[in-house]
């Protein structure tokens, strides 16, 4: 059987715009993501210590799916390059655990 | 601790705003899961000839990415929720905190940091006020100080739960959940309020490794929030689907997995359509899903946790898993009339998370209701707890026909049904003969049936069910359908039908405003003085 190309260029084109859909949004809107104001709150202080790990896990994740994307239509490019190549490439793209 | 000078500057608008920011934000991760997921699965197909090794590893990182999504998408709505909830209550308090100092303007004399109050005894002067009458305005003092020191309280309590629990709603994308066997779980004797107490109580890398590894647990879980219990359930939708395809291969010709398969299938239709032009909140949200027997759902449009109205829906006789979706879109059709008369207000519920009976004969066995009572019951305990408690939200519970006389037991038995209001819609009757055996205030329970509704031929019978909730005898508000212009059996469906006044009256009551739903009286069946034609 074989595999079908055009596809799985396809796949890793849908895969890279949903990463980049994620990253275009924080690009413009991560300044909403804080309290203004309401001094004495302690939420305020609380929000403003979860927004940076929102925002850098997001972006990871964006750039995770654009380059699983990315590994996916250059694998269909280069396909007879054979069966590890794919998955270390995609094994190395991975963030770090924290 | 909030302060007297905080709160009096406190600007809740500004908390609504950083909710709807993190609002957006889980709307656009949202919109790529179906993505994530549809192209998971065509590189699932497409991947199958050489390079197996790499196809997997592609395959699984997507699959991946996309049950951390589900998860970052439900978290970021619990952020959002909890900062709405939080600049809903310092409204609240700044308004009763301002009520208090204008109250005193008159005559006492609060200290600018609000540490003190004491009368004003000059201004009492002025006016004339008797040494004799001075131990009123200390009375009044007391209770003003006593609002104020209220309000702090309140406003500081709802402070510290809100970043109690958005300390818990950090992102997960990157870690690594600790096994399921690591992770507590909830006794089977809790009750909802229990298990949400427990669920709120999880780390957020505990709450990942439930969602990832046991949605079985999560998904039909009364007392976790909606957005959670909609992250398991479509996990399990998925694993349903892929169990009946495969038992399908086998057996192509199998009438109920075909059935079965076509519900599934029309539900994640209904999930994954495309939601927030409606202009109001009209994603869907899976409570239950259960492919076993006649197969059962539970699907909410819009999230009643955070809604000011929700409609519970029960349907009836024949109702299943095949045919869920035609119930969802009568929900649909409840929340769009409601949310035109009150803009944003409204999310509804299609509960069938109970076997129904097949057939009309079968319907007038009450044991199907009986065997419902306790899963309904515990269900709006559910809701009730992820509302934030009995005040928060108007609820309403509606049933047709036999979902009518579920809703009537459930509401007639034990500690009964949490809910505001209940509206019996074509009903045989609702094991009980008045209204204030459903233990919310017969005003708070209105019943309609159109005059040409086959459920007439039900007679108002002990071994049935009792008499009609549309008679006089039963005490209920009673509210017109008119008749309908086909058969006997199609009136029976009809009352959310394009262009059918009952649904005007539907939307009033669901959003609050029974009292202008104009009442009819029958004082006996339609039948029993119209000859049938």
């Amino acid at each position: 059987m074989e595999n079908d190309l055009p596809a799985i260029r396809r796949c890793g084109s849908a895969i890279q715009d949903c990463g980049r859909a994620v990253s275009d949004h924080l690009t413009d809107n991560t300044d909403g993501l804080t309290v203004s104001g309401n001094t004495g709150f302690v939420t305020v202080g609380e929000v403003a210590a979860i927004t940076p790990d929102w925002t850098d896990q997001l972006s990871g994740f964006s750039r995770r799916l654009t380059s699983i994307g990315r590994i996916m239509k250059v694998s269909a490019d280069d396909f007879d390059e054979g069966d590890v190549e794919t998955a270390l490439r995609i094994q190395e793209s991975e963030p770090q655990v924290t | 601790m909030v302060g007297f000078a905080e709160l009096k500057a406190a600007d809740p608008a500004a908390f609504r705003l950083t909710a709807t920011a993190y609002e957006d934000l889980a709307g656009v991760v949202d919109a790529q899961l179906d993505p994530l997921r549809t192209n998971g699965e065509s590189l699932n197909n497409a991947w199958s000839g050489n390079d197996q090794v790499g196809g997997t590893a592609a395959v699984e990182a997507v699959r991946d990415q996309h049950d951390r999504a589900t998860i970052a998408q439900a978290d970021l709505v619990g952020v959002a929720g909890e900062l709405n909830t939080l600049a809903d209550v310092v409204e609240l308090s700044q308004q009763r905190l301002n009520d208090a100092l204008d109250r005193a303007k008159s005559f006492a004399i609060v200290a600018e940091d609000g540490s003190s109050i004491r009368l004003n005894i000059e201004a009492l002067q002025q006016r004339g006020v008797k040494p004799s009458d001075l131990k009123h305005y200390m009375t009044s003092m007391q209770t003003i100080a006593d609002d104020i020191s209220d309000a702090l309280t309140t406003a500081t309590e709802a402070d510290e739960t809100a970043r109690t629990r958005i300390s818990l709603l950090t992102p997960t994308l990157t870690s690594n959940p600790p096994s399921a066997d690591d992770v507590p779980e909830p006794e089977d004797h809790w009750n909802p309020e229990q298990v949400n107490e427990w669920w709120h109580g999880l780390t957020p890398e505990q709450r990942q490794s439930l969602l990832m590894n046991r949605p079985d647990l999560i998904g039909p879980l009364d007392g976790v929030p909606t957005v959670y219990r909609d992250v398991a359930n479509r996990a399990l939708l998925d694993e349903q689907l892929n169990d009946v395809e495969a038992a399908l291969a086998d057996d192509p010709d199998n009438k109920r997995l075909l059935g079965i398969q076509e519900g599934l299938l029309e539900i994640r239709e209904r999930l994954e359509s495309d939601h927030g032009s409606a202009g109001y909140d009209d994603r869907g949200y899976l409570l239950l899903i259960d492919s076993s027997g006649d197969g059962q759902a539970v699907v909410a449009v819009g999230n009643p946790d955070v809604a000011d109205n929700v409609v519970t829906f029960v349907p009836g006789t024949g109702a299943e898993l095949s045919t869920a979706s035609g119930d969802v879109a009568r929900v649909d059709r409840m929340v769009a009339d409601a949310n035109l008369l009150d803009p944003g207000s409204t999310a509804g519920i299609m509960w069938l998370g109970y076997d129904a009976p097949d057939n009309v004969a079968l319907a007038a066995d009450p044991s199907y209701a009986n065997d419902a009572e306790a899963d309904l019951q515990r269900f709006q305990w559910g809701m009730e707890v992820t509302q934030g408690g009995p005040d928060e939200v108007l609820n309403t519970t509606m049933g047709h026909s036999y979902g009518s006389t579920v809703v009537g037991h459930s509401a007639a038995e034990g500690d009964g049904l949490r809910t505001d209001q209940i509206v019996l819609v074509g009903s045989p009757g609702v094991g009980t003969d008045h209204a204030s055996d459903l233990q919310i205030g017969a005003e708070n329970v209105y019943a309609t049936t159109a005059p040409n509704d086959l459920i007439h031929i039900v007679p108002d019978a002990s071994w049935a069910h009792g008499t009609a909730p549309i008679m006089e005898s039963f005490g209920a508000e009673v509210f017109e359908t008119p008749r309908h212009d086909g058969s006997r059996s199609e009136a029976h469906s009809a009352y959310w039908d394009e262009g059918n006044p009952a649904r005007d009256s539907m939307a009033l009551i669901i959003t609050g405003d029974g009292d202008e739903v104009q009442r009819t009286d029958y004082h006996e069946r339609w039948y029993q003085w119209r000859p049938w034609n």
